[in-house]
């Protein structure tokens, strides 16, 4: 009997992958992401920082060319749109329909901060200025301010974790302010918004009464460690110890069904015989005893999916309790399951599932958590590399708001 | 309402006075995408009517059409609200139509959230114009929509969250504990499900709201039956810790239920790790019970749940730190 060949990362093949996805366009299927694609273009970015990739396998040139384009998505009156699709011409600039967009901004930021830009083109204040009018009297943000200054978008953590993340990045970690005089946020109002959305599971929820949900709780918790709330005698959250149960609890071995696609899974569990089911639901054990393959859901009781490795391992990464997860099964779910032949990762384990941007960064970012050889290291807070970190807090103008 | 694109906007005598509005993707775009001609097309001509802010019939046309092709364009749906609710107010579009759309649109588009936004506006705006008597059939026709969308997918976030704003928005509590009761009938491992009982049964204003011991134990004899359908399912477990704290009651309360699924001194009888984890909290708050907590935790890390093993120890840690 041979010996399995042991599970790598294909690093040759992610850089690959990559460099397709900044060179060539992508496929058609993208277009539902069309009015996101500064969000794309940032997991580009960042992936091949985390590959170690970013500043060999492209020229000067070349980011000095997208560090342009990204601020070409600025609006004359602050903040960044998400898309040049979104653009109305420069007559109708910053208009009704075409407003700064909070993610957008956030975006826009990690993205420039990772090709080596100094922000010096960004409008600081405007964007600042901008963050008390996009949040709601409840605390939570919206994802853009109407015509009328009424909020729009959902209500829910991501525009939370996505505005106090740019008001970190532009006011410096004491907040108090790269500019001075500018209005900040109501903080207290923030910790509020998060609290009520503590579901009674201990996961983070849309809303107060919401289902838990792993995506959601990265966003409060990066939120929390954001506005330096997330320490174990803060009140940021009920008590560590119910989140550290919900987290630990997302990771779940690999059953042989799941690697059915959905119709075939629904047939499988509506119509398969007593032994059929039986032999879907078998876990491979090692010989330690324990499950070979374990990814993460992001609810109770749902399927594995690769980006919920990310969401559940930052969230504990900033909590300090990341080596609570089993890193071997992780990771093995990781590359044997939804690594991808040509590179990246696919959204589930289900042979024949392509690779898709989100996963992919996603894969690679669990990965960087857990520290695999080959890859930088990933600051889980603001979701870039240590490095592109260490660059933002050493420019002068960050050391000196920060002081 | 939604009148059928034309073949091509360039062409058609409607559009003839709008000067396309082309993308400039600029140089060095980043995830610059394949569009297709169609998309290309009807786009330039959204930017076109978006930046003469004209809120016209054609404007459903072109939202619409490009709606079909990227139900995630976040401005679009706004400004189709808008143009909407205009051309209502001049009676103009009746909005039941609208809904109509959004059934068809919803069902082909499962994962996206901003058709259930725009839901909430329209249906707002259509209530706001109702008589109380068809009020009460819109909010019947809306549960009867959502449940063709949970026959699709049980655990659809967005449906869920839409439907608890609904409830609360038209008091529309009745039949609510039934219809959670069925679907967790059919799959009781439906954690989205479960959460739904804990809002009707806890979000309510004080007028519905239970929480009296009459309701708690009610909810505590339906736990009882779940977990002895499917001992192993966390949902029910979860659900049952959350009932415990919003009644007050300490977690020792269910010690002789937890038991019966995790006999300590019976390892091979044991048929749920979320008893004995829940064993391991009632017997961690006494001293005196710390070694029966220790060993609940031990159980979990080698036999019942290894793949958390590094957190059953930890928490062992933290229970011989206290001593």
């Amino acid at each position: 009997m041979s010996t399995p060949a042991p599970p790598t990362l294909q690093k040759p093949k992610h850089v690959k992958y990559w460099l397709r996805c900044l060179r060539t366009c992508l496929p058609t299927d993208y277009t539902s992401t069309d009015l996101n694609r500064l969000t794309l273009g940032f997991f580009c970015i960042a992936a091949l920082d985390l590959l170690g990739s970013l500043h060999s396998e492209t020229t000067e040139e070349d980011r000095a060319g997208w560090i342009s384009w990204i601020y070409k998505n600025q609006l004359p009156t602050g903040g960044f749109r998400g898309s040049p699709a979104a653009d109305l011409g420069e007559g109708d600039s910053g208009s009704e329909w075409d407003p700064p967009i909070v993610p957008a901004s956030y975006f826009a930021l990690v993205a420039l901060v990772s090709l080596g830009d100094d922000l010096g083109r960004v409008k600081k204040r405007e964007l600042l200025e901008l963050l008390p009018k996009v949040q709601r009297k409840d605390g939570s943000f919206g994802e853009w301010l109407g015509g009328d200054g009424q909020f729009i978008g959902g209500s829910d953590m991501r525009f939370v974790y996505c505005a106090v993340a740019i008001r970190w990045i532009l006011r410096g970690r004491e907040g108090k302010g790269v500019v001075e005089g500018i209005e900040d946020i109501d903080v207290e109002g923030v910790i509020r918004f998060i609290r009520s959305a503590e579901s009674y599971e201990h996961g983070i929820s849309d809303k107060a009464f919401g289902e838990a949900h792993a995506g959601l709780t990265y966003c409060a918790i990066g939120a929390l460690a954001l506005l330096g709330r997330l320490h174990p005698t803060s009140d940021g959250l009920s008590t560590h110890a119910n989140i550290l149960r919900w987290l630990t609890s997302r990771q779940v071995p690999s059953q042989a069904q799941d690697e059915l696609r959905d119709e075939e899974y629904v047939r499988h569990i509506a119509n398969g015989t007593e032994q059929e089911i039986a032999a879907g639901a078998v876990i491979t054990y090692g010989a330690d005893g324990k499950p070979l393959w374990a990814g993460f859901n992001g609810r109770c009781n749902k399927k594995t999916d690769t980006c919920y490795s990310f969401w559940v391992c930052g969230s504990l990464d900033m909590m300090k309790k990341l080596h609570l997860i089993d890193f071997n099964s992780n990771r093995r779910f990781l590359l044997e399951k939804t690594q991808h032949f040509i590179g990246g990762f696919a959204k589930l384990p289900v042979p024949g599932t392509p690779p898709d941007i989100l996963h992919s960064f996603m894969g690679l970012a669990s990965l960087a958590l857990m520290r695999e050889e080959g890859l930088n290291r990933l600051d889980p807070t603001l979701c870039i590399s240590m490095q592109a970190k260490e660059r933002l807090v050493n420019m002068d103008w960050w050391r000196d708001a920060a002081v | 309402m939604n009148p059928t694109p034309p073949d091509s906007y360039t062409s058609d005598p409607a559009w003839a006075d709008l000067l396309p509005l082309p993308q400039d993707d600029g140089q060095h775009p980043l995830a610059q995408i394949a569009y297709t001609e169609e998309y290309t097309e009807a786009m330039s001509y959204l930017r076109a009517i978006m930046a003469k802010n004209e809120h016209s019939p054609r404007v459903l046309q072109v939202t619409a059409h490009i709606i079909e092709m990227n139900p995630a364009h976040y401005t679009i749906w706004l400004y189709r609200a808008k143009t909407l609710l205009a051309l209502s107010a001049a009676g103009e579009v009746w909005l039941g139509r609208e809904l109509e759309f959004l059934n068809d649109l919803a069902l082909r588009h499962q994962k996206n959230y901003q058709i259930w936004n725009h839901r909430q506006t329209i249906v707002e705006a259509v209530a706001a114009a109702a008589a109380p008597a068809e009020q009460g059939r819109l909010v019947r026709e809306e549960k009867e929509f959502m449940n063709i969308m949970f026959e699709h997918d049980g655990k659809n976030y967005h449906v869920w969250s839409y439907r608890q704003w609904l409830v609360r928005r038209f008091g529309a509590w009745d039949g609510e504990l039934s219809f959670v009761a069925a679907l967790l009938e059919r799959d009781v491992r439906n954690n989205s499900a479960w959460n739904h009982r804990f809002f009707v049964v806890f979000g309510g204003t004080d007028a519905q709201q239970g929480g009296g011991e009459e309701v708690i134990e009610g909810e505590i004899r339906f736990i009882e039956d779940a977990v002895f359908i499917a001992p192993q399912n966390a949902s029910a477990w979860n659900y049952l810790r959350g009932v415990l704290k919003k009644a007050q009651r300490p977690l020792s309360s269910v010690e002789s239920m937890c038991l019966g699924y995790a006999p300590l001194d019976d390892p091979d009888k044991i048929t749920s790790s979320h008893a004995l984890d829940l064993l391991a909290d009632i017997y961690a708050e006494k001293r005196e019970e710390h070694g029966k907590a220790v060993k609940a935790l031990e159980l979990l890390a080698a036999k019942f749940d290894p793949i958390r093993a590094n957190y059953w120890n930890y928490r062992v840690g933290l229970i011989k730190a206290a001593a």
